[in-house]
């Protein structure tokens, strides 16, 4: 039993990629994705071909947010953006997910890039 | 260790069939020890899948491999902000046993002796038989905890999923 499929470059890690908010992509290989950030310093990332799972966890650098992916705003998708000296009586998951072709995230503008991370699998070619 | 060949151009890293997304179907539920999530509807955000959930106990189907991971959302009162923690397990009800590695959900991410992350996961191999699992409480620190409040503050947060991935 395997979780990993076979890749053309012989790494699980080049289909995968990372950004940070604002701060733009950090990533092993980047030639099936874009990323870039918008005026309201929401980052988005757009995947060349098929769909992609995609997970963000992070951290505001100040006040508590409810986050999530564009067209992925359930509330079981969502998750919790809290601030070290912050106080939040509702907590859930720091981490969102869905599966999309494009990940636009709102409700994360006062994201911390420094200990904020996204991974992107992609799961269908 | 996992080998990789270079022949396969698909340029995927996982081979999942599906990735589905179970809602809790009530708001409001005060936990303690042993309460189990009585998972609802769901997200269908890959492929296709259904499951048969009862009383929060959810039923794999034979033939696959799963890997469920669950991360709950929960409220706690401003007396208790510092003191508050809870931990919850996937349980096999067929073996009558807990599986997998627990969640653990502390308010503030407040300095505790023992933590770990959110999510509750656990790999199943149902590929001769189905199984059947549920998420129950594990340790809840104090009464006056709520899983997927509708008070004060619950905006703020995200509330409680079961994500179960698929593949065979």
């Amino acid at each position: 039993m395997s979780f990993i499929k076979p890749t053309t470059n012989s790494s699980p890690f080049a289909t995968s990629t990372s950004w940070t908010n604002i701060a733009g992509a950090s990533t092993y290989n980047q030639s099936w994705i874009s990323v870039w950030t918008d005026a309201q310093n929401n980052t988005t990332a757009t995947i060349d071909s098929g769909e992609a799972i995609s997970m963000t966890s992070g951290q505001n650098t100040t006040n508590v947010s409810r986050y999530y992916y564009d067209n992925h705003n359930d509330y079981a998708l969502s998750g919790h953006l809290y601030y070290t000296s912050g106080q939040s009586l509702s907590e859930s998951s720091d981490e969102i997910i869905c599966v999309d072709n494009a990940f636009l995230i709102y409700g994360a503008d006062q994201m911390d890039s420094t200990v904020s991370r996204t991974h992107i699998i992609k799961v269908e070619p | 260790m996992t080998y990789l060949p270079t022949s396969v151009s698909n340029n995927t890293a996982i081979d999942i069939d599906s990735l589905t997304i179970l809602k809790n179907s009530t708001t409001d539920i005060s936990v303690s020890a042993g309460t189990v999530i009585p998972w609802g509807s769901a997200v269908q955000e890959y492929g296709t899948a259904t499951y048969s959930v009862s009383s929060g106990v959810i039923t794999l189907p034979s033939g696959y491999y799963y890997l469920v991971k669950s991360a709950l959302g929960a409220y706690t009162s401003l007396g208790n902000l510092s003191a508050s923690t809870i931990s919850y397990q996937f349980y096999d009800t067929g073996a009558s046993s807990y599986i997998g590695r627990r969640g653990w959900l502390a308010w503030q991410e407040y300095p505790k002796l023992s933590g770990g992350d959110e999510y509750a996961l656990a790999l199943i191999d149902a590929s001769s038989a189905s199984k059947t699992i549920d998420l129950r409480m594990l340790t809840v620190s104090h009464t006056g905890i709520t899983v997927d409040s509708t008070a004060e503050q619950y905006i703020y947060a995200g509330y409680s999923r079961c994500e179960i991935y698929k593949w065979s």
